[in-house]
C-alpha cells in the first residue's frame, strides 16, 4: 500500500497555485469550451483531463491560460486535471457535465448481475466477475465501473480507466450493481474491449465454474413482446425473473392465463438500470409486454436448483 | 396397317405430353416469381395451394387448366413443386429452382451446440433442447429452415399463449455440433427461441448451461482481419475448456489461437474445414492446454495468396466443463 501511494504521488500532485475554470458546468454532449486560468503557468504540452477523460481538445493561450473542449461524458462531477509530461496536476477546480448520456456518443452495456458477494442456502455465497481486456492501443475509460483502491482521488469517481493491454484484473473492480449496472465505453474503443461476466458460488467453486451472465448491448432492448422459453416446472427448481430498462417504466407479464403489470423502479442515475423481478416464476412460457410508449426493456430468468443452488440462464433469443 | 401407325402416334403423342407445366422454373431465393402451372386434366373449382418443396403458398385458377402462384422465400436449390387440392397433395414432377445466394432473403442463425444424445463421463447423457415460440406479433408463419433436415416449423401450428413450445431435439447429427438455421428476412423478431444443453444423468440438480443462438451479425467480418477474444478461460484440473469455433460454410481457413496464460503466449494452429453445406457451419475446435486461467485470440492467418481466397467469418466460443460433476459453463466473447 505504501508503495502504491508513493507511486500516485509521483502521478498526482495538488496544487500550490490557484487555478480557475470557466465554465464549471456543461452538456454531457461534450464541445463546451472551457478557459483554465492559472498563476502558475501552463507548459506548451500541457494537456487537460476531465476526470479520467482527456480533453477532446487542448490549447495553450498564453503562459496563463488554457482552453479545453470537453469530451463526452456521462452527467457526473468529475475533477479538472493537467497531465503535465509525465503527472498529474490537480486543478483542484471540477466540471460537471449534466443533461442525459448522448446516445450516439457511447456503446451501452448493461452487466445484469453486477454485486457485491451475497451469502445464500446451504452456506452458498454468490459472486460475480468481471472479465474484461483492453486490446487497443490507448486508455480506455470506462464509465460506470470504480477502481476498488480508493488510494488516489481521482479514482473515486465512476469512470475506471483501463490501460492498453491491461485487464479489469489487475485493476481490482467494485461491485456495487443493484443488482444491475451500466457501462459506458465511447464506440470506436468498444471493439477494443474484450470482456465476459460469470456468477458462481465459493462454496461449490471446485464442482461448477459458474454461470455465464450475457453482457447485453442497448440494441437488444425491446418495446416489441419477447417471450422466455422453457421455464421449469419442477419444484426443485425456482425461477426469478429479472426486468431492467433505462428509466422507470411499466411492463405486462403474462405466465398463461395471468396477467400483470409489473412497474420498474430506480434508474436514479445513467448508471443504474430500473429494475424489478418476480419470484417464484411458474413453469412454461413467460411473456414480457413492455409499453409500447414507454422504456425499451430486457429481461431474463434465473433458474436456481434449490438444494444444489446451480444456476441456469433463461434469455430472450435470438 | 395406317390406321395401326395412327393408333402408335395418338399414343406417342399423348405419353410426350406432360400432366403439368410450369413457366418460369427458376427465380431469386427472395421469391416474389410469378408462375403458371398449366395442368392437362380440368383443375375444377377447388382451392388450391401450390407448395415449393415444403413451402406452401396460396394460388388462383386463371382458366380451368391453369393456376398462378408466386414464390415464397426459399434457400437456394432445386425443390419439388406439388400441387394442394383442397386437401390433399398431387406430385407434379414439376421442379423449382431458386437461385442466389440465401443471406439475400434470410437471416442466419447458428446453433452452436444442436446435436443427438452423447454419452459422458460418469453416466452423462447430454442432450440438447431447442425450442421455438411464434410471438403474437405474428400475423402469418415462419417458415425456418434447417431445423429438422431442411423443413418448415411453426408453418401451421399456432402455439396456444399458455403452452410452453415443446422442446425439438434430434436423433441424428449433421457431422459437427453445429447448425444453421434460416428464417426469412426480418421474421426473426416474431420468434423467441432458446436453446440449452444439459446432462439428463443430472437432470433433478441441474436444469443444464444456456447456449446461445448467434446472429450473422455477431460473427467477426472482417476476413483476414477478423479476431476474436475470449477472456478468463479456466483450463487447469478440476476443469477442462474446449474452444469451439464456427465458420460461414462455403469457405475454410487457417486459425491461429493464442492462448495468453501468465504473460506468455503460446500459438496454435487449426484448420477450420467448410462443409459446402448451407445448414453445416465450417468447425474448429481446440482442447485448451492445462495453464490456469489464459485469455484467448483467434485470428484468421493470411496466406500468400488471399487475394484471391475470400476468409470466412467466424464465430467462437469455450465450453467449460468440470471433470468430475461434468457441469458446463460457457465463455462467450462480448
Amino acid at each position: 500500500m505504501r508503495k502504491l501511494l508513493l507511486l500516485a504521488s509521483f502521478f498526482f500532485v495538488l496544487p500550490l497555485f490557484g487555478y480557475t475554470v470557466t465554465p464549471a458546468s456543461g452538456p454531457a454532449a461534450g464541445g463546451t469550451e472551457v478557459t483554465i486560468d492559472g498563476v502558475g503557468g501552463f507548459w506548451e504540452y500541457d494537456f487537460v483531463y476531465f476526470g479520467v477523460v482527456p480533453a477532446a481538445s487542448t490549447r495553450r493561450v498564453d503562459a496563463d491560460t488554457i482552453i479545453a473542449v470537453t469530451p463526452p461524458h456521462v452527467p457526473a462531477t468529475v475533477p479538472v486535471l493537467l497531465w503535465e509530461y509525465d503527472i498529474f496536476v490537480n486543478t483542484a477546480q471540477t466540471f460537471t457535465f449534466t443533461g442525459e448520456v448522448p446516445p450516439a456518443a457511447f456503446e451501452r452495456l448493461l452487466l445484469p448481475i453486477f454485486m457485491p458477494p451475497v451469502p445464500g442456502a446451504f452456506g452458498s455465497e454468490f459472486r460475480t466477475e468481471l472479465s474484461g481486456l483492453n486490446h487497443g492501443r490507448d486508455w480506455m475509460p470506462i464509465h460506470g465501473l470504480k477502481q476498488e483502491c480508493q488510494c488516489v482521488p481521482m479514482y473515486g469517481q465512476e469512470t475506471l480507466r483501463l490501460f492498453p493491454h491491461k485487464t479489469l484484473d489487475e485493476i481490482g473492480v467494485a461491485y456495487e450493481g443493484k443488482p444491475g449496472r451500466f457501462l459506458y465505453i465511447a464506440p470506436d474503443q468498444a471493439k477494443d474491449f474484450s470482456a465476459n461476466l460469470r456468477v458462481y458460488d465459493t462454496s461449490r467453486a471446485a464442482e461448477n465454474f459458474g454461470t455465464e451472465i450475457p453482457i447485453v448491448r442497448a440494441s437488444a432492448f425491446r418495446t416489441t413482446p419477447f417471450a422466455l422459453l422453457g421455464m421449469p416446472g419442477d419444484p426443485r427448481f425456482r425461477g426469478t425473473l429479472r426486468l431492467y430498462a433505462d428509466r422507470p417504466t411499466t411492463v405486462t407479464v403474462r405466465f398463461g392465463n395471468t396477467a400483470s403489470v409489473v412497474t420498474l423502479h430506480g434508474g436514479a442515475t445513467v448508471l443504474d438500470p430500473a429494475y424489478a423481478q418476480i419470484g417464484n416464476v411458474p413453469g412454461g412460457r413467460v411473456i414480457v409486454e413492455p409499453d409500447p410508449n414507454g422504456a425499451p426493456v430486457w429481461g431474463f430468468i434465473s433458474v436456481t436448483n434449490n438444494e444444489t443452488q446451480h444456476i441456469t440462464t433463461i434469455t430472450p433469443r435470438p | 396397317m395406317r390406321f395401326l401407325f395412327a393408333v402408335f402416334f395418338a399414343f406417342a403423342a399423348a405419353a410426350q405430353q406432360p400432366d403439368y407445366t410450369i413457366t418460369p422454373n427458376r427465380g431469386p431465393v427472395a421469391g416474389g416469381t410469378e408462375v403458371r402451372i398449366t395442368s392437362r386434366e380440368d383443375l375444377g373449382a377447388w382451392p388450391y395451394a401450390v407448395i415449393f418443396g415444403d413451402t406452401p403458398v396460396p394460388a388462383i385458377l386463371a382458366g380451368s387448366h391453369t393456376l398462378i402462384a408466386t414464390t415464397p422465400a426459399h434457400l437456394p436449390g432445386t425443390v419439388p413443386v406439388t400441387i394442394f387440392q383442397y386437401d390433399f397433395g398431387i406430385a407434379t414432377d414439376l421442379t423449382f429452382t431458386f437461385e442466389g445466394d440465401a443471406e439475400d432473403a434470410f437471416d442466419r442463425l447458428l446453433l452452436p451446440v444442436f446435436v443427438p444424445p452423447i454419452r459422458g463421463a460418469f453416466g452423462a447423457e447430454f442432450r440438447t433442447d431447442l425450442r421455438i415460440s411464434l410471438d403474437r406479433s405474428a400475423t402469418v408463419p415462419v417458415p425456418i429452415y434447417g431445423v429438422m433436415d431442411p423443413k418448415i416449423y411453426g408453418a401451421n401450428v399456432p402455439w396456444e399463449l399458455d403452452e410452453d413450445p415443446r422442446a425439438l431435439r434430434i436423433e441424428e447429427g449433421f457431422g459437427n455440433p453445429g447448425r444453421f438455421i434460416y428464417v426469412p428476412k426480418g421474421r426473426a423478431k416474431e420468434l423467441s427461441m432458446n436453446l440449452r444443453a444439459y446432462d439428463v444423468s443430472r437432470a433433478s440438480s441441474n436444469y443444464g448451461t444456456q447456449i446461445p443462438i448467434v446472429p450473422s451479425s455477431a460473427f467477426a467480418t472482417d476476413g483476414y482481419s477478423s479476431r476474436i477474444g475470449i477472456i478468463g478461460v479456466p483450463t487447469s484440473p478440476p476443469f477442462r475448456s474446449k474452444l469451439r469455433i464456427y465458420g460461414t460454410p462455403d469457405w475454410g481457413a487457417t486459425l491461429d489461437v493464442d492462448i495468453e496464460m501468465h504473460g506468455l503466449t503460446e500459438m496454435r494452429r487449426v484448420e477450420l474445414v467448410p462443409s459446402g453445406d448451407p445448414y453445416t457451419p465450417g468447425y474448429a475446435e481446440l482442447d485448451l492446454p492445462d495453464g490456469g486461467i489464459v485469455n484467448v485470440w483467434i485470428r484468421v492467418f493470411t496466406p500468400p495468396i488471399s487475394a484471391l481466397l475470400p476468409a470466412p467469418d467466424i464465430w467462437a466460443f469455450v465450453s467449460v466443463t468440470n471433470n468430475e460433476t461434468q457441469h458446463i459453463t460457457t465463455i462467450t466473447p462480448r
